[in-house]
């Protein structure tokens, strides 16, 4: 018998389950003895409570002051909470933002996820393989990268929209996309069309590949088609799947700032302004920390809210 | 293993600090604005590297001193990167600056005044060339004069370079279409505003887009250009009020205008305020399509392909590149002034006022009093901007107009050197002329008005609010007493 079959055989139960080995040393005797462990860790610990808990926490404390980054730090209690209820920019930029957010969370987690359903029905396991490999290449090309293919593509001169616009004869269409109000926050939203994100596919992808091949079949012998078979098996049964792809699409693009910044900096004027951009700039252009700290805060309740309810729909649907 | 790490990393630490604490040589980090040396190509073999001989020479005649030029990313504003150096007190001892900047961030203890350094003899100024028995006198006082409003009475930038705005156009495609290319006065085409908006106007209807700027924040944000010096026009009957005591024509400071506003002196509610805005919106169908978001490489590209007549650019920097791509005959032109056949608040303005001048230089920041280099720092300064030194930098890359007596302005840039003899602008670019607020939230107000999105009375009702509070808070911040104006 080998070493691993052994310590397997030693941690299963007569009944076969595998159990928690028991250990008769108490618990500090244990740590003492994995000291070097506890203290290798301690520094990835610490490193992360230095530049992502505490950072993010104080941003909770910096939105009760005024603080230019530097010297300039008051208290000024709720202010700034009231100053974003009267903030004309706020509103603005909250309202592209929901326009935003829901017009990317219905085409990033729909069309991943007919993405993965192609995927999960081919027959050929080459194709299949191959076809993976197309969806998930994108996530090598850097972000920013995307963003100034995009606003060349929407360059009112030489951009790709355009010069398709006069190729099929509708000239009268071409011109400055993210230049027009009526039309910058659709450009922006069709931002690296067709939405196919890879984490939301290949999580998606992930909750079909677990559905048995049992019950497509006996669906199929019961006569179930594709679009029965979609509504009645997939989609219920990969439901945890997307609503976390629904979730993950919610907070990134609501943290979203650098596609704003990039292509039109939250113009003209505030007609693509959206909340993380203006925390950007009241931080860095105006260096307003404290207002920032604000928006940040406002920014992570409404995220959490948001969270908590689509799981709680999500978890009463699944119950039903 | 994991104990040999631990080991080895405290070693490497303790190591570290002892060969930092051993060090007793001087490092300078300076920011050199356009005049890093570039890497060659296989286009252009061999780029301006003044920069490097200036610091290989000083380092020769220094030992122990090094001289590290500091690169400031190009990926976050100027702004953001001072911000965070500043704040991380990882700036460098040298950083180039445009005065207003240093204006409003004097309260941050930024900067070293140098009022009593450029009292001083410049040692690297030949005997007998202005400057080296003082300083100061290297560069004329109308420099000093400009850069030097801040409140405090404290001089903190050395400025070596102006610079000037203007249209460049497109001879070919103006002749073409039957418009006159000789200047009406001696620094424009036009001899008044609405000349040049009939002229553009023409060009429109014939099917032209007749200018090409950037309304975006990208670098450079053209727009403001026109916004401050035709806003000065309107005002020119009031602007002598806003002066603090015994102040001769100058370009405005923070709390000059802030002042005024609060004092009621300007309003948005001004019928001058009205007829700006109203000039704005005559001049704005002139633009081409897309100007809110474009960047100003975009609308060179415009001009340059020649799609459109004419560019808003800066007539020293952009002049050499425009010489290098242009293959149609061009020129550059300054706006016209605003007159009174534009409006009746305009009837006592004979000229247009200059957008640029002597906007950036020098300043030696706080962290070479708190590391006690500054004296070194400063003679390093000294060395860098003495005429001959800062003379083979222009020649080597001749971006823009030297300050200096005693130094030639590069050919290519001559066209610029008309439109330094105007009076500086009084009004400022948004964004220097109150805060950084103002400056963002009257660009998108402006954007809104001028893509439809509101109207006038909004607008007016929008900038009315946005001054005072501006005002309110800039005049808080610094303690500012307004009782000069009133006086």
């Amino acid at each position: 018998m080998g070493g691993k079959a052994m310590l397997r055989r030693l941690a299963t139960s007569p009944s076969g389950q595998v159990v928690k080995k028991q250990s008769h040393s108490p618990l500090h005797h244990r740590m003492w003895r994995a000291k070097w462990l506890y203290l290798a860790l301690l520094i990835p610990v610490a490193m992360l409570l230095l530049f992502e808990w505490l950072p993010a926490f104080s941003a909770l404390y910096n939105s009760l002051y005024i603080w230019n980054g530097g010297k300039v730090h008051f208290y000024v209690g709720l202010e700034h909470y009231e100053r974003m209820l009267s903030d004309r920019t706020f509103r603005v930029a909250i309202t592209n933002l929901v326009g935003f957010v829901f017009f990317r969370v219905i085409m990033q987690t729909a069309l991943p996820f007919f993405a993965a359903e192609m995927i999960v029905n081919l027959r050929s396991q080459r194709w299949s393989y191959w076809w993976k490999i197309i969806f998930v290449f994108p996530m090598v090309v850097p972000q920013i990268l995307n963003y100034l293919i995009w606003r060349f593509v929407y360059n009112r001169q030489v951009g790709l929209l355009n010069e398709g616009l006069k190729l099929i004869g509708l000239e009268e269409y071409a011109h400055a996309w993210l230049g027009d109000p009526n039309t910058v926050m659709w450009a922006l939203a069709f931002v690296r069309f067709p939405w196919l994100p890879t984490l939301q596919f290949l999580i998606i992808l992930g909750g079909l590949q677990t559905i048995p091949q049992e019950v497509h079949e006996s669906a199929a012998i019961d006569g179930a088609g594709f679009w029965r078979r979609l509504f009645y098996i997939d989609i219920p049964m990969t439901r945890r799947q997307i609503t976390l792809a629904m979730i993950l699409t919610m907070l990134f693009m609501t943290q979203r700032f650098d596609l704003f910044l990039v292509m039109t900096d939250g113009g003209p004027g505030y007609s693509s302004m959206v909340p993380a951009l203006q925390l950007y700039q009241s931080a860095f252009h105006f260096l307003e920390f404290g207002y920032a700290s604000a928006i940040g805060v406002v920014l992570f309740v409404a995220m959490l809210a948001l969270t908590i309810i689509n799981l709680r729909v999500s978890a009463g649907a699944t119950n039903q | 293993m994991f104990k040999q790490l631990l080991a080895l990393s405290i070693l490497l630490l303790v190591f570290g600090a002892f060969t930092g604490m051993a060090q007793d040589e001087i490092t300078i980090f300076t920011t050199v604005g356009g005049y890093y040396p570039d890497e060659p190509t296989e286009n252009n073999p061999n780029p301006p590297k003044m920069m490097n001989t200036l610091v290989a020479e000083y380092e020769a005649a220094n030992p122990g001193v090094n001289i590290e030029l500091v690169d400031v990313p190009s990926n976050i504003s100027g702004d953001q990167w001072r911000s965070t150096v500043f704040n991380g007190q990882n700036e460098p001892h040298i950083i180039v600056n445009n005065y207003i900047r240093v204006w409003q961030e004097q309260g941050n203890d930024w900067y070293v005044p140098l009022n009593d350094h450029i009292e001083s003899p410049n040692p690297y100024i030949p005997e007998g060339t202005p400057g080296h028995e003082r300083w100061a006198d290297s560069i004329p006082d109308v420099v000093w004069n400009t850069t030097y409003h801040t409140g405090s009475g404290n001089q903190y930038v050395v400025t070596v370079n102006a610079v000037a705005v203007g249209f460049f156009y497109n001879i070919d495609m103006l002749e073409a279409n039957g418009i006159d290319t000789a200047f009406d006065i001696s620094y424009s085409l036009w001899e008044d505003w609405e000349t040049m908006i009939g002229e553009m106007g023409a060009l429109a209807e014939a099917g032209y887009e007749p200018l090409a700027l950037s309304m975006s924040t990208a670098t450079p944000y053209t727009y403001n250009w026109f916004d401050g010096t035709s806003l000065t026009s309107m005002y020119i009957d009031h602007i002598e009020s806003w002066w603090e005591p015994g102040a001769s024509w100058h370009a405005l400071n923070q709390r000059e205008f802030a002042c005024a506003i609060q004092n009621g002196l300007i309003s948005a509610n001004d019928d001058a305020f009205a007829d700006w805005l109203g000039l704005l919106a005559d001049f704005e169908p002139m633009w081409v399509d897309g100007y809110a978001t474009m960047t100003w490489d975009e609308a060179y590209r415009l001009f340059i392909t020649g799609e459109v007549p004419f560019l808003l650019g800066n007539a020293a920097s952009n002049t050499l590149q425009v010489n290098r791509d242009a293959d149609f005959n061009w020129s550059v032109s300054y706006f016209p002034p605003v007159t009174e056949t534009t409006s009746p608040h305009a009837a006592n303005n004979e000229t247009a006022y200059l957008v640029g001048g002597f906007t950036s230089g020098f300043t030696v920041t706080d962290r070479a009093r708190r590391e006690g280099i500054e004296e070194q720092v400063v003679d390093f300064l000294m060395f860098m901007t003495a005429q001959p030194q800062w003379g083979r930098v222009v020649s080597d890359s001749p971006r823009s107009i030297p300050t200096q007596y005693g130094l030639d302005v590069p050919e290519a840039l001559s066209a610029a050197l008309a439109f330094l003899d105007l009076p500086i602008r009084a009004l400022k670019d948004p964004d220097p002329r109150l805060s950084r607020r103002y400056g963002e939230d009257h660009r998108r107000l402006m954007q809104e008005f001028f893509t439809d999105q509101i109207d006038l009375e909004t607008l007016i009702a929008e900038e009315d609010r946005l001054m005072t509070r501006e005002a309110r808070v800039v005049i808080a911040e610094n303690e500012w007493s307004c009782d000069f104006q009133m006086e």
